[in-house]
């Protein structure tokens, strides 16, 4: 589904990816690991098109971006979906609307989205009266409203506790099994070994690409790049 | 009053007037502050100020007929000050704060250079400074009314995409969504209120007229939409009771209006705090 050839991004004159070579396939759960600053969030925001100005290639079922999202629905979970401006009043509600057809918030798939993470009845609340963690479960259900055929999280387990976390890859585990193809950064890969078709280890460059077995062994040995 | 209402134009003009930006300003300002751009219309009514300062100049040399009103160079500045704060908003995003304050700096140093380079040409600066409500013609009246009017059916054509351009611009891309013309054209109705404005509320004050209701606004609302709904009734209360004071008691419209919101403002702040004590007591 994604091939991406030789993707380099500079910031600043700054090398953050160096040629960067991987593919996704439709259906895969792929995960993507590395340290702090390794550039996950940076690779994930060239791939949704907010970093326009990278070398190399990234394809979609041999198309751009655009011509993608034409055709397929991709949803995104940014790292720090708390970005947006607290002090404006916004319900969950309108938030999850933002994800629907046409923006035009559908009572029957908020009310289900919000069922997916744990959220029955928070429609008519305030974004901003919610626990951090609660939000980023807001901001995961406004991803899923969309049905998206590629679901792309960035780090969207920090901030939740441990139930909600077990619960919330159960989720992505279902969905996967349904058909979805996910791109996940985490940090915390171990809690669904089972379910992951692919690891991708960056730090500027890719260190490490393939299953979660290869990975598992290449961890055993180098243990200086993943931090699983 | 109400007798003079009906009788005199000028009057009829001056309520009409108001009561049309009390309303499009706080409707824009929600999605100004929101976006975290409060700066903008204060930057826009020195841009349209310094249109107003050229056209008076280029009457006074002869270039444009006596009879040219200066507004409407101030209305073309104005809408081309928000085509350039919104590309400026875009693309820089780390820098858009000192952006906009040299482009507010700049139209006030082109406005004090042209203001004084326009010898014999009386430019009334205090009436755009802080607005002169009772200069309004019918003319003017007008064209508050059809940008109303337009502003008003853009916000509710688009009103999705705006929330969701102001509420999270970068997921709103991933969703394919033609984002740039609605976006694009918001700045400009912002410019054309802003600079329809000046004459009522004034240059220093028109900012306030669009932030200060969303203020109060937010402290009540638990939507988006009811944010919008409580500015617009803050703005129409502000606005109103300037009005009427500016004729009991002979007060500037323009400060009026601001002294109103703010006292507003203390009293929404006071009430929203008191009655958490209040919960709080009751829960313990
Ligand atoms: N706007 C920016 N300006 C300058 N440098 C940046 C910017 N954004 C990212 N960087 C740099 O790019 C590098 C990669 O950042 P990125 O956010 O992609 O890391 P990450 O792998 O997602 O880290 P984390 O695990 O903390 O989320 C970092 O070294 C960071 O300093
Ligand atoms: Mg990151």
């Amino acid at each position: 589904m994604i091939t991406v050839k030789n993707l380099t991004y500079e910031i600043d004159q700054q090398v953050v990816l160096n040629d960067i070579n991987f593919t996704i396939a439709e259906g895969d759960f792929a995960a993507v690991i590395g340290p702090n600053g390794s550039g996950k969030s940076t690779l994930l925001k060239c791939l949704l098109g907010m970093n326009a100005k990278y070398q190399g290639s990234i394809e979609y079922d041999g198309l751009s971006l655009t011509d993608f999202l034409k055709k397929e629905k991709v949803g995104y979970v940014a790292q720090h979906s708390l970005r947006y401006n607290n002090s404006i009043p916004v319900s969950v509600q309108e938030v999850i609307a933002t994800g629907c057809d046409n923006l035009r918030g559908n009572q029957e798939t908020i009310t289900l989205a919000l069922g997916k993470v744990g959220l029955e009845g928070f429609e008519k609340k305030r974004l901003s009266e919610l626990s951090g963690g609660q939000q980023q479960r807001v901001f995961i259900a406004r991803a899923l409203a969309m049905h998206p055929k590629l679901l792309i999280l960035d780090e969207p387990t920090v901030g939740i506790d441990q139930g909600r976390v077990k619960e919330f890859y159960e989720l992505m585990m279902r969905l996967h099994r349904e058909g979805m193809t996910i791109i996940l950064v985490s940090h915390d890969v171990h809690l669904m070994n089972t379910e992951i078709t692919k690891v991708i280890a960056i730090n500027q460059g890719v260190a490490f690409n393939g299953n979660f077995e290869e990975y598992r062994r290449y961890h055993a040995n180098y243990c200086e790049c993943g931090e699983v | 009053m109400w007798q003079n209402l009906f009788q005199y134009e000028f009057l009829q003009n001056a309520y009409l007037s108001g009561i049309l930006v009390g309303f499009i300003a706080p409707l824009l300002g929600v999605f100004i502050v929101s976006k975290r751009l409060a700066l903008i219309p204060d930057a826009l009514s020195h841009v349209s100020l310094s249109g107003v300062a050229i056209a008076t100049f280029l009457i006074s040399i002869g270039i444009l007929p006596a009879a040219f009103n200066p507004m409407l160079l101030g209305i073309v500045f104005s809408v081309i000050g928000a085509i350039v704060l919104w590309q400026l908003t875009r693309q820089f995003h780390n820098v858009q704060e000192i952006g906009i304050a040299i482009v507010m700096s700049l139209s006030l140093g082109i406005s004090v250079i042209f203001i004084a380079l326009a010898k014999g040409v009386n430019l009334d600066l205090t009436s755009y400074l802080f607005g002169s409500i009772n200069t309004i013609s019918r003319q003017d009246l007008w064209i508050v009314a059809i940008l109303a009017l337009s502003t008003i059916i853009f916000v509710r054509l688009q009103y999705r995409k705006l929330f969701a351009i102001v509420f999270d611009e970068d997921f709103i891309r991933v969703r394919n969504l033609r984002i740039n013309l609605v976006n694009g054209t918001f700045f400009v109705f912002v410019g054309l209120v802003v600079a329809v404005s000046m004459k009522i509320v004034g240059v220093l004050l028109i900012s306030a007229l669009m932030t200060l209701p969303v203020a109060i606004a937010i402290r009540l609302a638990k939507s988006f939409k009811q944010t919008i709904v409580y500015a617009v009734i803050s703005g129409e209360i502000g606005v109103i009771t300037g009005l009427i004071s500016s004729y009991y008691l002979n007060l500037p419209s323009g400060g009026t209006i601001v002294v109103t919101l703010v006292l507003l403002l203390l009293g929404v702040f006071v009430w929203t705090k008191m009655k958490k004590i209040k919960q709080k007591r009751l829960t313990d």
